[in-house]
């Protein structure tokens, strides 16, 4: 069993290195979401009917197909278009566009979500429309939809797994031919489990200690703040309270 | 005194006839071949997307070589067939698990797999070879150099090309079909899978051609089974046998495109 392990983890700088591209590509597909679903909110929040109309488009033809098709879109069939893309690139750009749909609609909510008052008040102080929406309406708008932000952030890191089928050798398309070759299957897939854990979780542990820094005033924390030591202990004092209450 | 011992040795010789008769018979009894026979049914995992060995019909039925040896081994135990579809990578995954009872999927015998699963004899052989794009200059494993070569995860094919040209650019694909793709979209400059498979689709689309040159010395495909099952491997061995001397295995082979190892 300890022997498993140890030639499983044989492989290690190989699942390493699947971890750090599917980081890498996992960020980049990120930015490139926040700039669709911002862009994407503002133009679905247009006076003109020739600028909502594209956007709602886009998100209602991401938001209801499959991301697996899409990225199949972007790297089998766009060469019959004259477009060449790696399958980096292409796994990126589909699920960029794909979480952009979504953060469209995640932005669209946070805007909306700022009283009218607010920007009505900035434009009597002689804010420019374009001044009252960066320094009035984003940052409450974007502190009121952070943590939804952050999801989608982890969304990308688990969705990249299925980049796997158009050969990006990212940490899952690199466990199962790992495991196809030393078929320890549970030592494979439970090292790809852990790193996946260790990803998500140092990314979103950036992204609140960044929320807190950046917002006033600052996000409450999403997680009660309480070690893992205190909470034992009350649970502990729980479980007597109710032993002496029986 | 010496009757009583002799009797007594009699008895105890006959008592160990009894228990060490027992354990095969047991094991007789949870063999899958039992198994088989009793629930009616046997399970068998095939790829479906790798034509000519195993695709699906119109009907969304499964169709193909491997099908059909699956198919005449059924007939031959006397009971209905439940084709599981498969991948190359899911091959081992799904016999470890007892998903399926046996694996017919132009599964190459090595001895690092059947350290895993157990072999019967070979069904059928067949090269490994590349195919490219009519228009392409590659010959042989030489061109292969700094060339994107698509294969399928969990095959022999992808350290095969690594060993033969390691600046190779390997990409892994799911099944044969994608790789393929890959291969007429301009993705990959070359892919390399089973002579048989690849001759199909090159028939299939004049826009793609095989090379003659094989990638790997002849492989030996077999149907794998889970280990630990001596009656069940022996059942396999011993229809495969009357499989292709009552010439079951070259009729089919004449009706599709694949190749025996005894005809030829």
């Amino acid at each position: 069993m300890f022997a498993d392990w140890t030639y499983a983890l044989q492989d290690w700088p190989t699942y390493l290195g699947a971890a750090w591209l599917t980081l890498k590509l996992s960020l980049a597909a990120f930015v490139l979401a926040c700039a669709l679903g911002l862009l994407g909110a503002l133009a679905r929040r247009s006076r003109h009917a020739l600028v909502r109309a594209p956007a709602a488009v886009y998100v209602e033809v991401i938001r209801n197909t499959p991301v697996l098709l899409q990225m199949f879109v972007a790297y089998f069939a766009l060469p019959s278009a004259g477009l060449r893309l790696s399958p980096v690139q292409a796994g990126i750009a589909a699920l960029g566009l794909n979480v952009g749909a979504y953060l469209t609609e995640i932005f669209r909510a946070g805007i909306q979500a700022v009283p009218r008052g607010q920007s009505e008040a900035s434009r009597v102080l002689a804010l420019s429309p374009f001044r009252t929406f960066l320094h009035v309406v984003l940052p409450q708008a974007l502190r009121n939809v952070y943590p939804a932000v952050i999801n989608q952030l982890v969304q990308i890191i688990l969705g990249s797994s299925l980049l796997s089928a158009i050969s990006v050798p990212e940490l899952t398309g690199t466990a199962m031919v790992i495991n196809s070759r030393n078929l320890l299957t549970i030592q494979v897939f439970g090292i790809a489990a852990v790193l996946y854990l260790v990803l998500t979780n140092a990314v979103v542990l950036v992204a609140e200690l960044i929320g807190r820094a950046a917002f006033k005033p600052p996000l409450r924390p999403m997680r009660p703040r309480q070690s893992v030591l205190a909470g034992l202990r009350s649970a502990a004092r729980r479980l007597v309270l109710i032993r002496k209450e029986a | 005194m010496a009757a009583i011992s002799v009797s007594a040795l009699a008895a105890t010789s006959l008592l160990a006839a009894c228990s060490s008769s027992q354990n095969p018979a047991s094991r007789a009894q949870d063999s899958t071949l039992q198994k088989v026979t009793r629930s009616g049914t046997l399970r068998v995992a095939s790829c479906l997307t790798f034509p000519p060995f195993g695709s699906t019909d119109k009907a969304n039925k499964p169709q193909g070589f491997d099908v059909d040896v699956a198919k005449a081994m059924a007939k031959a135990l006397g009971v209905k067939v439940k084709i599981v579809d498969t991948t190359s990578a899911n091959r081992i995954p799904n016999l470890r698990t007892h998903k399926v009872d046996a694996v017919v999927c132009n599964f190459t015998t090595t001895a690092e797999r059947a350290k895993q699963v157990a072999f019967s004899d070979p069904y059928i052989v067949a090269g490994e070879v590349l195919m490219v794009k009519k228009s392409s200059a590659i010959a042989s494993l030489k061109d292969l150099s700094g060339k994107k070569v698509a294969v399928t995860k969990g095959s022999t094919n992808g350290a095969a090309v690594k060993e033969g040209n390691p600046k190779a650019r390997i990409q892994e694909y799911d099944t044969s079909a994608a790789a393929v793709l890959a291969v007429k979209q301009g993705q990959a400059d070359a892919m390399v899978e089973d002579s048989n498979f690849l001759n199909y689709q090159a028939k299939l689309d004049p826009s793609l051609k095989v090379t003659k040159d094989s990638v790997v010395p002849l492989e030996y495909n077999a149907i794998g089974v889970g280990q630990g099952d001596p009656d069940w491997l022996q059942w396999i061995n011993t229809w495969l046998r009357e499989f292709n001397t009552s010439g079951q295995s070259a009729a089919l082979t004449r009706s599709g495109s694949a190749s025996s190892p005894y005809t030829r």
